[in-house]
């Protein structure tokens, strides 16, 4: 701070407008989820929401990473901030995985894993605003869901 | 704190091997540090409750954040089964009333028709342990270093390796 330096020069990105707006993860391992949801957390900070949401963002993007994790192997999170005339945020994620197979029983509850997951898509269509997943076998999955500030 | 799943699974382990050395009855989870508890997280730490009951220990999560909490209502995760409690005053107040309500009955014999029974898979042997509340510094608090093993009144079957025991 206060160093006239060229922005990104240093090992910390300086404040550059719009750094906030976009953010992708990789999620190859479990570090990678803590990573992820923190990220939401850190954006939706920025976004100026409140605790409750940020707490429910960062929920919602540990289960989806954790669902790569434990589903695909590896895949994405990505946010983005929305800009309209309500602020929004964008989770988006995405694997080239196995894809989902009784989607429609897991969103309705009636399917359960043996690790108890499922819950976690279900709650996450539950507390976001809008929710869309596009899965098909050996397609992967891309999840996206967004909540807009209150 | 970013609890990472490898750090669920090892609380877990640390916890039913804890409880299996020192006899604790009383075990508090307390989950104040936490940042988020999505499925994953309160389905372990709702099963770390399940399990320590299975081993006769009372557990009671405590420290739940407001915020939190909503999410997992809205979320419809519940941590059913596992006493919960506002923080870890009130936590370890449950746990001293229960302690006592216990020991009440034991004195007033109520235990003493499973005496003599025998034949149990870990034999009969029902022990009192004190629980000091003593404070470990990760969040769960199981440990006593007071433990006091009352009674230990064997069947037909050799008794028990310390730090085991069963109770009602």
């Amino acid at each position: 701070m206060g160093h006239a330096g060229s922005p990104g020069s240093g090992g910390r990105p300086a404040a550059v407008p719009g750094a906030a707006e976009r953010a992708a993860i990789p999620i190859r391992g479990e570090v990678d989820i803590v990573e992820a949801r923190q990220a939401a957390r850190a954006m939706c900070e920025r976004l100026g929401f409140s605790v409750a949401i940020q707490t429910r963002v960062a929920t919602v993007v540990s289960e989806l990473a954790r669902n790569i994790v434990h589903y695909a192997g590896d895949g994405e999170v990505r946010l983005a901030a929305l800009r309209g005339s309500r602020p929004g945020i964008e989770v988006v994620a995405e694997d080239r995985g196995p894809g989902i197979p009784h989607l429609d029983a897991v969103l309705r509850g009636e399917h359960r894993s043996t690790r108890g997951m499922g819950m976690g898509l279900r709650g996450t269509r539950n507390v976001m605003d809008e929710f869309d997943v596009q899965t098909g076998a050996g397609e992967g999955t891309r999840v996206t869901a967004r909540l807009f500030g209150r | 704190m970013a609890l990472s799943d490898r750090l669920v699974t090892q609380l877990m382990d640390d916890v039913t091997a804890s409880i299996d050395r020192t006899g604790a009855r009383g075990l508090v989870i307390d989950v104040s540090g936490i940042d988020v508890m999505d499925s994953y997280i309160s389905r372990t730490i709702r099963d770390i409750g399940l399990v320590a009951r299975l081993m006769g220990v009372t557990a009671v999560i405590c420290g739940l954040d407001p915020a939190i909490a909503m999410t997992l209502v809205e979320m419809d995760m519940d941590i059913k089964g596992v006493h919960t409690e506002l923080n870890l005053e009130s936590a370890l107040a449950l746990l001293e009333r229960k302690q006592r309500e216990e020991d009440r009955a034991v004195s007033r014999g109520v235990w003493s028709e499973y005496a003599g029974e025998g034949g149990g898979s870990a034999g009969r042997a029902s022990e009192l342990h004190e629980r000091d509340g003593g404070a470990g510094d990760d969040g769960v608090r199981g440990d006593p270093p007071g433990t006091e093993t009352l009674l230990a009144h064997g069947g037909r079957r050799p008794a028990p390796r310390p730090g085991t025991r069963t109770r009602r």
